[in-house]
C-alpha cells in the first residue's frame, strides 16, 4: 500500500544523549526528598504556623489564657472553673463597654453649650458644688 | 534475576523484569536505565510523527519521561507498562497540540499550515515527492484520527493496545483507521494524478 519510509531524521547521536539526559532526571528524582519526610515536614510546619498564629493572637502578657473560655479546655478546667471563667469574660466585656460609653458621654457632654438663661437657672435651683456636678458630670 | 539476557524474553516479560528492578531500591538505578534503553526510542516517534517538530518532540519526551518516574512507583499494572507509557505520551502529545492549536488560533494560522510551511526547508525531514505526499495527507487528518493511524501504521500497535492507550472502543477505532487509510490513499492518487 503506502510506504513505510521515515523521513523524519534525527540528529547524529541524539538517543545516545537523550539516554543518558533521561538518566539523569531518573537519578535526580530519587534524590529528591521521600515522601514521608515529605508529610512530617508539612505536619511541621503546620504545627510552626499554628504556634506562631497563637503567640501573634494571645502575646499579650496581660492577657490571662486561663480566662478565656475558648482555650479553658486547654487547661483541663471543670465546669465550676470554667463557669467562673465565663463570667470573669462577661464582666470585663462590660466594664470595657462601659467605660467606653462613660467616655463618649463626656464628649457629648463638651459640646453642649448653654445658654445664659439655662446657666441663670441651673444657678437658682442649685448650689454652688451641685451646679459644678450637673455641668460636668455625665454620669447623671 | 538481575543478570537477565533480555533478548531473551518476550515483551511481557522484559516489562515485568524492568518493573521488578525499579520496585527494588538496590537495583532501581539499573531498572531505570532499562526503561529508558527500551522505551525512549518508540516514544520518541510516536510524538514525532504526531508533532513532527524535533526540537518539539525532544522537549515532550522528556516531559513525558518525567511523568513516567514521578508515577511509575504507583502503577497498578492493571495495563501493560508499554501501554502505560504511550498512554502517558499520547495525553501529553494531545494536550500540546491543543494549545499549540490555539496559540496559533490566536495569530490565524493552524498548527497543519506552519509544519507543511517548515516541513520541506526542515533539515531533519528528508523525503521524496510521494513521501511528502504521503505526510502532507497525514497531516490533513483530525489529530486524534492522525495518532490512531500513526499508532497502528507506523508503531504496528494492536487495536486492543490503541484501546487502551486512546480509552477508545476497538471497534470506533477499526473504523477511524479505515476512514484515515481511505482518505489518505485518496489524497495520494490526486496528488500523483492517477
Amino acid at each position: 500500500m503506502i510506504s513505510k519510509d521515515n523521513p523524519f531524521k534525527v540528529p547524529e547521536g541524539y538517543f545516545e544523549q537523550l539516554e543518558k539526559r533521561l538518566n539523569q532526571k531518573a537519578k535526580t528524582k530519587h534524590v529528591s526528598t521521600p515522601r514521608w519526610l515529605k508529610y512530617v515536614s508539612g505536619v511541621l510546619a503546620i504545627g510552626i504556623l499554628t504556634i506562631a498564629g497563637w503567640l501573634i493572637v494571645f502575646g499579650d502578657s496581660s492577657l490571662d489564657l486561663k480566662s478565656n473560655p475558648t482555650l479553658a479546655f486547654l487547661f483541663g478546667l471543670d465546669e465550676q472553673e470554667k463557669a467562673d471563667s465565663l463570667a470573669k469574660a462577661n464582666r470585663k466585656a462590660e466594664q470595657i463597654a462601659w467605660h467606653s460609653y462613660t467616655e463618649q458621654m463626656k464628649k457629648e457632654a463638651d459640646e453642649i453649650v448653654f445658654s445664659e438663661e439655662e446657666l441663670d437657672y441651673i444657678a437658682e435651683i442649685t448650689e454652688e458644688d451641685e451646679e459644678e456636678l450637673l455641668l460636668t458630670n455625665t454620669d447623671m | 534475576m538481575e543478570n537477565v539476557n533480555l533478548n531473551n524474553l518476550s515483551q511481557e516479560e522484559k516489562e515485568r523484569h524492568i518493573l521488578s528492578l525499579i520496585k527494588n531500591k538496590k537495583t532501581r538505578e539499573k531498572g531505570y536505565a532499562l526503561l529508558i534503553s527500551e522505551f525512549s526510542g518508540r516514544i520518541y516517534w510516536q510524538i514525532r510523527r504526531m508533532v513532527y517538530s524535533h526540537e518539539d518532540t525532544d522537549d515532550l519526551v522528556q516531559e513525558v519521561f518525567i511523568k513516567v518516574f514521578e508515577n511509575i512507583e504507583t502503577f497498578n499494572k492493571k495495563s501493560k507498562l508499554s501501554t502505560w507509557i504511550f498512554s502517558i505520551a499520547y495525553n501529553h502529545t494531545l494536550n500540546f497540540l491543543k494549545s499549540k492549536t490555539y496559540r496559533n488560533s490566536k495569530k490565524n494560522s493552524s498548527f497543519e499550515q506552519n509544519v507543511l510551511a517548515s516541513l520541506e526547508a526542515d533539515s531533519l525531514f528528508d523525503a521524496d515527492k510521494a513521501t511528502l505526499t504521503l505526510e502532507k495527507a497525514v497531516l490533513s487528518l483530525p489529530v486524534k484520527q492522525r495518532a490512531v493511524f500513526q499508532m497502528r501504521y507506523y508503531q504496528d500497535l494492536s487495536f486492543a493496545q490503541i484501546a487502551q492507550i486512546t480509552k477508545t472502543s476497538e471497534g470506533a477505532l477499526k473504523a477511524s483507521y479505515h476512514i484515515a487509510a481511505e482518505k489518505i490513499e485518496k489524497l495520494v492518487l490526486q496528488e500523483s494524478n492517477i
